[in-house]
């Protein structure tokens, strides 16, 4: 049997990251497709996990070495004071935007009858405030997991009206792939789930797109790439090749071109392929926009434009804000402990060896732009998504450097 | 081997084979059993019901995420066993349980050792299905999509008198050029290098 010669000259370093099926795992997918890895001398095996509980357990103890996370779990996974900490460490974002909150046709229709103009997110979420008191029950939803951006979105959204939680509403955590036999059922009303999950629920017919994540805050971190952070101390080169070969895949999603054979490549049955098929019994929907674009033309889910990869430590912090104003249960937390976690300056330096430029500060006031801007890069200015949040509110980090740790 | 206590045990588990199996042997310790074929919602239900002293579920269970929930809504829910981790001892017997995809909740109160052996014999009916598991992750298509790779490379090293990494760096590039996955590139490669090469390759009988 002939010996198989090495990819390259130098060491290959296998690594073991998971992802949960959902459009936004697509940086990880093409990366391995489109061997970019590989060209950073990775060879790395993809496990797709049906849970999130699954994926962070499986990180936890030493299955994988990192995967495809919701923006809140490294802070959750680092911080936790309900159960062992695992320090997660993120050097990116893989994604913004991508979610949305579609509401069964019976709330739908009813909300539609109340007359409320279906674009204003307080609007509607004051409307259903009523409706939940006039018939004397809560309105039922779901997210993915407590510690989502799902799950954060839907209670900023809600609270924006001043709903009660557990009187006006009830959110329960739901995994997407049953989130449409929970509608049908009639166990939720509405739930705030990642694509393709609400264009699923749409086509059939099962519900209606009532906003998207980004009116409720526009263009937020939402999956983000997270290793085990000793694993990321001991591998600091490697980290900043996946990176590399991340933000190459990345560029590549925002081209439009290339939405028809990403569609095809998430469609095999390893990816999201099998999931559809067993699940739904389809394949997962597309778009006319733009030939068959996988991509909601409501939801403006992007990878790589505007800095979007850029991991802000004002966005980790707004996001810890959150996960403590929601009960999560967080460690005493401050701008040290963030900084640990988020890491811009990882981001830096793997960019700029690609000559891809990053803005040169770590934070910014939240909530502050409501059109795209420019900052100063290492090379030249950068330009940087707008970043509004409900309700005109403002995130000054600093105004509020240590965050009140919530009673454990 | 009767365990110190008689434990009231939901089984989830899609694998109908492996849960007759676990459900024996947990049955066989001197446990009560109840098995559920999981729905979207059914879960919560069932453990208010039923309520459980553990849950055992298949790791790859979407159900979980609901299940992680419970106990931060009610102090008599199940919580995730990952969470006691704290002793070493358990964290071995936790880490064979994600290894062999057993995930466990437990309500508090219940002694330690009646939860490890439980989880214990979890474990082992559940490895003896893992050969199947590995032999599907591992699927023959990434296995054939890497021996296209390498066979495009080496014709490209000697169609262009380079080396491999050049020979790599070609062909990621002209995949990314005509927007196809890299083995589908590597493929079109080899029909057009060896349809050039004097000794055309001997055509396998299909």
């Amino acid at each position: 049997m002939a010996i198989p010669t090495p990819i390259r000259r130098h060491t290959v370093f296998h690594l073991r990251l998971g992802f949960v099926p959902l459009l936004d795992s697509a940086p990880l997918i093409m990366a391995q497709e489109m061997g970019l890895f590989e060209a950073e001398g990775l060879r790395v095996e993809l496990v797709r996990e049906s849970s999130w509980a699954s994926l962070r357990d499986k990180i936890s103890f030493g299955l994988l070495e990192g995967g495809h996370m919701l923006a809140p779990m490294p802070l959750s996974m680092s911080l936790a004071t309900d159960r062992p900490r695992v320090p997660v460490t993120t050097g990116m974002v893989l994604s913004r935007n991508g979610n949305g909150i579609t509401l069964g046709n019976d709330l739908f229709d009813r909300l539609v009858l109340s007359g409320v103009d279906l674009r204003q997110p307080i609007e509607t979420a004051r409307a259903l405030t009523r409706l939940a008191r006039k018939r004397q029950k809560p309105i039922q939803l779901a997210s993915v997991a407590p510690w989502s951006s799902h799950d954060l979105q839907l209670r900023d959204w809600l609270d924006s009206a001043g709903a009660v939680n557990g009187e006006d509403f009830h959110i329960i955590p739901v995994s997407p792939v049953q989130m449409m036999d929970a509608l049908r059922s009639g166990a939720i009303e509405g739930c705030c789930v990642g694509e393709p999950w609400n264009s699923v629920l749409e086509r059939r017919q099962l519900g209606h797109i009532l906003h998207s994540g980004h009116q409720i805050w526009q263009n937020a971190p939402e999956k983000v790439m997270g290793l085990r952070a000793d694993w990321a101390e001991q591998h600091q080169e490697m980290h900043r090749h996946l990176i590399r070969a991340l933000l190459a895949a990345c560029r590549w999603l925002d081209s439009p071109n290339n939405h028809a054979m990403l569609a095809r490549i998430l469609a095999r049955p390893e990816y999201l392929g099998e999931y559809f098929n067993r699940n739904i019994g389809e394949q997962f929907p597309l778009h006319p926009a733009g030939g068959n674009s996988p991509f909601h033309p409501r939801l403006h889910q992007h990878f790589f434009h505007n800095s979007a990869n850029f991991p802000w430590l004002s966005q980790a912090h707004w996001l810890a804000t959150r996960l403590i104003a929601h009960q999560q249960q967080l460690a005493h937390l401050d701008m040290p402990s963030i900084q640990r976690i988020f890491r811009p300056d990882i981001f830096r330096e793997a960019a700029g060896s690609l000559g891809i430029d990053a803005p040169v500060i770590d934070s910014k006031t939240e909530g502050q732009h409501p059109c795209a801007f420019t900052l100063n890069g290492q090379f030249g200015p950068v330009d940087v998504s707008s970043d509004s949040l409900l309700g005109e509110q403002l995130h000054d980090w600093q105004a509020s450097p240590t965050v009140p740790a919530n009673k454990a | 081997m009767q365990s110190s206590e008689s434990l009231r045990i939901l089984l989830i588990d899609n694998n109908p084979e492996r849960a007759s199996k676990v459900c024996a042997a947990l049955t066989h310790s001197g446990h009560e059993v109840i098995r559920q074929r999981p729905d979207a919602t059914g879960l919560t239900a069932a453990v208010a019901r039923d309520q459980p002293d553990m849950v055992i579920i298949d790791m790859d269970s979407p159900d979980r995420d609901t299940l992680e929930n419970m106990s931060t809504l009610n102090d008599h829910a199940p919580r995730p066993i990952v969470f006691s981790a704290d002793q070493p001892g358990d964290r071995a017997t936790i880490q064979a349980a994600v290894r062999a995809g057993v995930s466990a909740y437990v309500v508090d109160g219940i002694k330690p050792e009646s939860v490890r052996s439980i989880i214990d014999s979890a474990i082992a009916q559940f490895e003896s299905f893992q050969a199947l598991r590995t032999e599907l992750a591992e699927t023959r298509g990434a296995l054939e999509d890497r021996k296209y790779i390498e066979k495009a490379k080496g014709l490209i090293m000697k169609h262009e008198n380079c080396d491999e990494d050049s020979a790599f760096q070609m062909l990621r590039s002209a995949a990314m050029d005509h927007s196809e996955r890299l083995p589908d590139m590597a493929r079109r490669i080899i029909t057009l290098l060896e349809g050039q090469s004097a000794a055309p390759a001997v055509k396998k009988a299909s």
